[in-house]
Formats: C-alpha cells, sequence, structure tokens
C-alpha cells in the first residue's frame, strides 16, 4: 500500500544570492565567481536565488551572459536553477535566457518558489 | 548590486504530505506511516507538510499524537520538521505538539516556509558576500 511519503536526496549545492539592480557588467563577474568556486566544489549544483533583484539588461546582454558561461563552465555538467520574482516582466526574460542556456548545452531551469527548484534540484523517489 | 555565496549540503529526507481535514485517526495512521518509513530509511530527516490542511484536532488530541510518536521513539532517529499554515491557530496547536514530543526526546521545528526547513536540514556554509 503506498503511504503517501517521499524520499528527496538533494545534491549539494551552491546558493548564490542577489539583491539590488543586476547589470551586464555585474553578471559577468557572478558567472567567474561562479566557475571559480564550482572548480574546487565539483559535483554540486548551482541555486542563483534573484528574487530581490531588478534588472535593465536587454536581450544582448542575457546572449552575452549565456556565453560568459559556456566560456567559463565548459565541463559544468550539474543543474543550474534560477529563482526570479514572479512578474510577467521577469519571467519573460528568464525565458528567453534558459533558450540561450539551453543552446548552450546547460540543464538550466527557472523558477518563482523556491521549493519548486529545491524540487527540481532533488531526486524524489515515492515510497 | 549585493551578493552572498553559500554552500548547501542538504540531508536526505522523508516527506509526508496531507491536504484536507485532519482529524485524530488521520493524525494517528500518518504517524504509523512515518514510523514504517523512518524504520526503512534511518539516515534521512522528516519533514510533514500540512500546509493544504484543516485541522480539526482538540489540545488534548494533540497530546495524545504525540504520545502516539512517543510509541515509535525508538524509530525516529533525526529531526522531524513540521511545516504549517501560518495562522495564529495552527501556530498554537504545533507549538503544543512540538512541546509534547520536545519532552518525549524528539528534535522537533514548526515551519511556516519550506525555505527554513531546507535550512535546518542542511549543513550550511557561507563562503562570502561581495557587492
Amino acid at each position: 500500500m503506498p503511504l503517501g511519503i517521499k524520499v528527496y536526496q538533494t545534491r549539494d549545492f551552491i546558493r548564490k544570492t542577489a539583491k539590488g539592480t543586476i547589470d551586464l557588467e555585474h553578471s559577468l563577474k557572478v558567472v567567474r565567481e561562479l566557475a571559480t568556486t564550482t572548480s574546487y566544489f565539483k559535483g554540486h549544483s548551482i541555486l542563483l536565488d534573484l528574487r530581490d533583484t531588478e534588472v535593465d539588461d536587454d536581450h544582448t546582454d542575457a546572449l552575452q551572459v549565456a556565453a560568459e558561461f559556456a566560456n567559463q563552465f565548459r565541463s559544468f555538467k550539474n543543474k543550474i536553477a534560477v529563482i526570479v520574482p514572479d512578474t510577467a516582466e521577469r519571467m519573460a526574460k528568464a525565458e528567453f535566457m534558459r533558450t540561450c542556456m539551453h543552446l548552450e548545452g546547460f540543464q538550466w531551469e527557472f523558477f518563482m518558489a523556491y521549493e519548486d527548484a529545491i524540487d527540481w534540484l532533488s531526486d524524489i523517489t515515492e515510497l | 548590486m549585493s551578493c552572498s555565496l553559500t554552500l548547501y549540503k542538504p540531508s536526505d529526507f522523508l516527506r509526508k504530505t496531507a491536504t484536507g481535514k485532519m482529524d485524530l485517526a488521520r493524525s494517528l495512521q500518518a504517524v504509523h506511516d512515518l514510523a514504517q518509513a523512518a524504520d526503512f530509511h534511518r539516515d534521512g530527516h522528516i519533514l510533514i507538510d500540512v500546509r493544504e490542511t484543516e485541522s480539526t484536532i482538540t489540545h488534548l488530541e494533540q497530546m495524545r499524537l504525540a504520545m502516539e510518536f512517543g510509541n515509535y521513539r525508538h524509530l525516529f532517529h533525526n529531526k522531524i520538521a513540521i511545516l504549517i499554515p501560518p495562522t495564529s491557530e495552527r501556530i498554537e496547536k504545533a507549538n503544543l505538539l512540538k512541546r509534547c514530543m520536545d519532552a518525549e526526546g524528539f528534535e522537533i521545528k514548526v515551519f511556516v516556509a519550506f525555505e527554513h526547513v531546507i535550512e535546518w536540514f542542511s549543513e550550511v556554509e557561507p563562503l562570502g558576500e561581495t557587492t
């Protein structure tokens, strides 16, 4: 009989939390910092928490950030989850960024809720 | 823009999610189910998610529930997190259950946000802040 219980196994992850206005310069810096960190903590997933941020970038910036990820994270095979504010504008930007990152071959997904990000970063087994 | 970088090492956990009305019979059944699962997965913490429930349990029944957990004390080895709706009535009830279970020797905490549960279930190591 099913118990209605799930087992969560969540891979270790690096959480980057940002606050304030995101611009291209800072975004590229964050990508480089993350690349350095992941080189020390191999096998970890990444959680980017951008809920307390604003963006004034355009699609060209997203392309450049995606290219920087591709450049810095050449051998990165783990998941990258991004949490964004729950607004139509941010979701549209996140969808565009996801398309760019998928084209670069990354396991990249965005969420509005922390809980959904953890679900995606976890192996979940139903008992 | 300011940033912080943190390393998370989350422990495995068992999650029991309930919805609808929770009376004593359903709650006791949930305790039995959890005891069975906890015995099988001894290294995992336990998350009881009752955010989508209405509780019809009285204060006396809360104590009965804590006693039932106590009957299976030997099967629960790790942390137990209870995730509840953020209402004063539910917080009061959950805190009563916590006090009773503290007395039974359980490591239990009450939360209203999933995020804080994961923090409690994880080893969290700050790696620095930048601007």
